[in-house]
């Protein structure tokens, strides 16, 4: 079998439910169709569901399943986590399905915000994947009508209960910037140090200094020391090395901003895996990695690494 | 447990102590001088330097080192004797005339031998200062073991940064005014190589081109030892995985010791990545 891009092109889909009845008679069918025509398929979901999806079949076995709280905590991972997925399958031939449920009741005001950027940009690094349908449940029972709106800008297809799909009216295309905006000024006490003339080991022992005084473990305190060095490795490489680094807490997390005057033109930076020498976007793909939320805005003017590590 | 790390005054190296001291000016270089030897004087160790005309006039003429020669306890050494001709001999030969030393000193009743060395003729010619790091770490893997220690000083003044780096990271204990340009250290253990310090974007490449300069002459196996690392990025972790398939590809195998939780997740995630 051969995909091409045309006939087989990239199906993004949101799916509106109110209850876990209307989530399964929609989910069940889409993954055993998937299994019984051969597909590759990969369901991220929360634990719960996966546990309930698995305890209702048994003809899972080549069903791929990962925890949406483990891959897409930070939603700056999920695509990472699709473009594997994709590249397993692709060059096979195969059809691959995805369910993908990116927001869940809980989510905070600052992750909802990345998850929808991070929509938005399915749409372009799949747009050109054949044979690949993603299906983003979002629950219309506990969201909030605003979040649920919004999907509709972020999907060019959309299910309402239980009907066939729609195309969306609101869909906004792959014409997107996920680095528009200002983010919210820190609050509180935040230490705030200029960055041109300090070394990268005088900012890494800032970093761990600020990570232990707010009880951060050890092993997660190295991985945002590792990550803000990435983001300040940037600032010197890219942008003279000025810049400004601030520190600071938001409840029991760390947060800490690199700005400088660098500017990121790839809507995609960070988001895939970098083989090649680009290093500056290998430094954001890490930094993705390892935080627990990380936004990003970047104009002309200047360039905001936002990183958050929870307790 | 190996001497290693940074250090205000080479005053507490150890019986097997080797460290790199980059002198500003002759008293600078009296200084570090003075709490070598005496360290190695309450160790029972047998005194012995080596080195250039400007630095063995010091010797000879400033205490504590002056008394010290006057009265026997500090053997100074032709340069030529040690270096003929101004340069070393093949590394095996080399150390065979160090290690025929300390075997002399332990026979006579010390507790090994301690060499103040003043090297930077070794290492200034253009070029040369590689074949110094290389030495230096192919004598250090001896003095993991034995009872020798040195402290090598350069004339900071007459070597490139990039020579006085290379040399500082290719030794257990470099100069805290060195930092900037050795943040990290690869040296001998008794069983294993050793790289501790930091190593960031911009001084993995210093890494990768020391580990290459370390390279051992004979197949077999080569343990690295990560225990020490207090810092690493990406990029020194790939400086690692290149070095253990350019080893693999001369028929060494490399294997891995002390490595942090960090260190595994960065190699995990770069795993991931191609």
């Amino acid at each position: 079998m051969t995909l091409d891009s045309e006939h087989d092109s990239f199906i993004h889909e949101a799916f509106f439910y109110n209850d876990d009845q209307e989530f399964f008679d929609r989910t069940v069918p889409f993954i055993e169709d998937g299994v019984a025509a051969g597909d590759a398929v990969l369901v991220v979901l929360d634990r719960r569901r996966i546990d309930s999806l698995r305890s209702m079949s048994s003809g899972y076995e080549n069903v791929q399943f990962q925890d949406m709280a483990e891959v897409g905590l930070n939603p700056g991972r999920i695509i990472s986590a699709w473009t594997s997925f994709v590249a397993a399958n692709l060059t096979e031939g195969r059809r691959m399905r995805g369910i993908g449920e990116p927001i869940w009741n809980g989510r905070s005001d600052a992750e909802i915000l990345e998850c929808q950027r991070h929509e938005a940009l399915l749409n372009v690094a799949f747009e050109s994947t054949p044979g690949f349908t993603l299906m983003c449940p979002y629950d219309r029972s506990a969201l909030d009508e605003q979040v649920l709106a919004l999907a509709g800008r972020t999907h060019p297809t959309t299910v309402e209960d239980g009907r066939r799909s729609l195309l969306s009216r609101d869909y906004e295309g792959t014409d997107v910037n996920p680095f528009t905006g200002n983010l919210p000024e820190p609050s509180g006490a935040v230490e705030e140090f200029v960055l041109a003339g300090m070394s990268l080991d005088r900012v890494r022992r800032l970093v761990a200094d600020h990570a232990a005084a707010a009880g951060l473990d050890g092993q997660r305190a190295s991985e945002f020391v590792v990550a803000v060095n990435e983001a300040v490795t940037n600032t010197v490489r890219h942008a003279d090395g000025i810049g400004v680094l601030r520190l600071w807490r938001e409840g029991d997390s760390v947060v800490c901003d690199v700005v400088d005057h660098g500017w990121i033109h790839d809507p995609l930076a960070g988001r895939l895996p970098v083989s090649t020498s680009e290093t500056a976007g290998r430094g954001l793909w890490l930094i993705h990695q390892l935080c627990d939320l990380v936004q990003i805005r970047s104009s002309e003017t200047s360039t905001m690494v936002r990183m958050h590590m929870y307790p | 447990m190996r001497r290693h790390g940074l250090a205000d005054s080479p005053d507490a190296v150890g019986l097997n102590g080797h460290a790199c001291w980059g002198f500003d000016d002759v008293a600078d270089l009296q200084t570090a001088a003075a709490a070598f030897l005496a360290e190695g004087a309450g160790l029972g160790q047998r005194l012995m330097f080596v080195g250039g005309p400007d630095a063995e006039a010091m010797v000879r003429e400033t205490n504590p080192m002056r008394s010290l020669v006057q009265d026997g306890t500090l053997d100074i050494a032709p340069f030529d004797a040690i270096y003929p001709g101004g340069r070393r001999m093949a590394n095996a030969d080399q150390l065979a005339m160090y290690a025929g030393a300390t075997d002399q000193a332990l026979a006579d009743g010390f507790t090994g031998l301690r060499v103040l060395a003043e090297v930077t003729d070794l290492a200034s010619p253009d070029g040369a200062w590689q074949g110094q790091v290389g030495w230096e770490s192919f004598a250090d893997r001896y003095m993991a073991t034995r009872p020798l220690a040195a402290l090598c000083c350069f004339d900071r003044r007459r070597l490139p940064a990039e020579a006085m780096a290379g040399l500082a990271c290719a030794h257990p204990v470099a100069d805290r005014r060195l930092q900037h340009l050795a943040p990290f250290r690869v040296y001998s253990q008794p069983d294993a190589l050793a790289l501790a310090g930091e190593v960031d974007a911009f001084s993995s490449t210093q890494l990768s081109d020391l580990l290459e300069l370390t390279i051992p002459d004979s197949e077999g196996e080569v343990v690295l030892d990560l225990e020490g690392l207090d810092f690493i990025d990406h990029s020194g972790v790939r400086a690692v995985a290149e070095h253990e398939r350019r080893m693999r590809e001369r028929g060494v195998t490399l294997t891995l010791r002390g490595e942090s939780g960090l260190f595994r997740r960065l190699s995990d995630l770069l795993g991931a990545e191609t």
